[in-house]
């Protein structure tokens, strides 16, 4: 009985706190989900229309819009920085004492405020005193004269350059401390067997990094659907609505537009995707038929 | 060719944050050029402390929220996932689960029933409000990787100091703590990187008085144009205690990141 009341005294503080600033602020927005509720007209809620809100959508083009971005910048995020990140263990991870100096600072990016790092992107990209631009201008003269962030390909292209190069160090980083934790010996057998470096790498290395490139991917497909900073500091959405992802959409229905109802419904449709693609991704990496 | 490659991802992750660090010590007339040439200045760092830009004010909310945010999560957070840990318990699964699955859900979710909470209780524009918010966020995470190291502190350890007659709390507070260390700390730092840079409740939530620093730097691109050079001033100062607190604790970080997800 004792026992009994320490293990759920210890819990309690938890249990309320999540409750309080989670779960209650959750139901609540499931409530104002099935209800219209224009906070510009009237601060109170409006009248219940059930699902009504979750079917707008289906019928709203700006809604399929946003789906249509959030699924090329997600897609295209994840798989960049996966790829980039376990190439860059890969150089990074062998036993050298200069590379160690390296792996000591590769945590400095990711420390950055993502909303600081959008607008410095911002200034960097601009094309008429921007750093970026002037390189890529010396290194590939035709595209010197690029608005990058005027058009609604280019805009989407350093959208997803940023966010990759927000996550690569840390992803690396994870992906370098499996790479160091493998055996020695299970290499240099291949070596001896005439393994080459290729082989090697999707034989063994890959494989063995599994674990970690299943925690990585979930990590980044739940990240890259949550991104806001980067896109509001960086493009604003736009051009027009170019880089408008899910979650900004939400925003603006929200806190521009002010449709608290359909914007909380949105809320929960972007959910309800994440879950699915995460639970579909999973299941199919869990059964191991992607590689090998 | 390994080297060539070795230089050109530090090139590509390191040269906007040293570009950012020579923009905070640039004249305004050197500015908007890609010189390299020009002669440093600490103008930028002063006037963003001035009174037109008042970034002490952003500072200290954003310590506060911090602060306040991480002396609640992490006591309660060690206690819950002791508790978890340790304990047979009905339904402990499912709240594990539960838990991380809110954090599938967008918080712009949450952002709507709490912007009308707090505009009905008058909350609206100040630093606890944003104290609440976080506390959503971060006591799942703080419990989930203390959870993680926890668990593979051996219970003898705990049942060898209570034979010795050590009660529940003495054990927890001598024995456990310290061996838990590292768990807390990368929980620690994780919660205060996102609490520290978090951008939008902060953008939802404030306006003039609550401002914290991520949502400040947006003030620096007003109706006089950007300044870019005095931006960079306040992004170095603002970032300067995640990097510090991020190379302290890189390798528990890291691996707490990797085996907490594991788990």
């Amino acid at each position: 009985m004792k026992n009994r009341l320490f293990k759920y005294s210890l819990l309690a503080p938890a249990l309320i706190l999540i409750a309080a600033t989670t779960f209650y602020p959750l139901m609540r927005s499931f409530w104002i989900s099935l209800h219209e509720w224009d906070l510009k007209e009237s601060t109170e809620i409006g009248s219940f229309v059930g699902v009504n809100n979750y079917l707008r959508a289906f019928s709203d083009i700006q809604f399929w819009h946003s789906v249509g971005v959030t699924f090329i910048f997600a897609t295209s995020t994840v798989l960049l920085t996966l790829t980039l990140s376990i190439i860059v263990a890969l150089l990074l991870s062998k036993d050298k004492k200069y590379l160690s100096y390296i792996r000591a600072v590769l945590i400095i990016p990711f420390a950055m405020s993502p909303a600081l790092i959008g607008y410095s992107w911002r200034f960097m990209l601009n094309s008429d005193y921007g750093l970026f631009d002037k390189i890529i201008g010396i290194l590939i003269p035709p595209l010197s004269d690029i608005v990058w962030l005027g058009t609604s390909t280019t805009a989407m292209l350093a959208l997803i350059s940023v966010v990759v190069w927000i996550w690569l160090p840390f992803m690396s980083l994870m992906f370098i401390s499996g790479l160091i934790g493998m055996p020695e010996e299970v290499f240099e057998a291949a070596k001896v067997d005439g393994a080459n470096t290729l082989h090697i790498i999707f034989k063994i290395t890959l494989p063995m990094l599994r674990p970690i490139i299943l925690i990585a991917s979930i990590l980044m497909v739940m990240f890259t659907l949550k991104a806001f900073d980067p896109v509001v500091t960086l493009t604003h959405g736009g051009p027009g609505n170019s880089t408008e992802v899910l979650n900004y959409f939400i925003y603006k229905t929200g806190f521009r537009y002010f449709d608290m109802g359909y914007s909380a419904a949105l809320g929960y449709i972007l959910a309800f995707i994440t879950i699915i693609f995460v639970f579909v991704y999973m299941r199919k990496l869990a059964k191991g038929d992607d590689w090998n | 060719m390994e080297l060539l490659c070795v230089i050109l991802v530090i090139i590509f992750l390191f040269l906007p944050i040293v570009w950012i660090f020579i923009t905070a010590f640039k004249p305004d007339a050197a500015t908007y050029t890609t010189s390299v040439i020009f002669k440093a200045t600490l103008d930028n760092f002063k006037t963003v402390f001035g009174s037109s830009f008042n970034l002490g004010k952003y500072y200290s909310n954003s310590l506060i929220v911090v602060l306040v945010t991480l002396l609640i999560t992490i006591p309660i957070s060690i206690l819950a996932s002791y508790s978890l840990s340790r304990f047979k318990m009905k339904g402990k699964q499912f709240f594990m689960f539960a838990i991380l699955a809110t954090q599938f859900i967008p918080l712009i979710v949450n952002v709507i029933p709490f912007f009308i909470m707090f505009r009905e209780w008058g909350l609206l524009d100040t630093t606890l409000a944003l104290i609440i918010v976080n506390l959503g966020h971060t006591i799942p995470y703080a419990i989930w990787l203390t959870k993680g190291f926890i668990d593979r502190i051996p219970v003898d350890i705990e049942e060898a100091a209570s034979i010795d007659g050590a009660n529940r709390l003495q054990v927890l507070w001598r024995i456990l703590l310290p061996l838990a260390m590292p768990g807390i700390i990368t929980a620690t730092v994780f919660c205060f990187v996102i609490t520290w840079n978090e951008f939008m409740f902060a953008l939802v939530l404030t306006q003039q008085e609550a401002v914290t620093l991520p949502v400040a730097l947006s003030f620096f691109t007003g109706e006089k144009g950007v300044m870019w050079n005095q931006m960079a001033a306040a992004g170095i100062i603002f970032v300067l205690p995640t990097i510090i607190f991020m190379l302290l604790v890189r390798k528990q970080f890291v691996l707490g990141m990797t085996s907490g997800g594991v788990k």
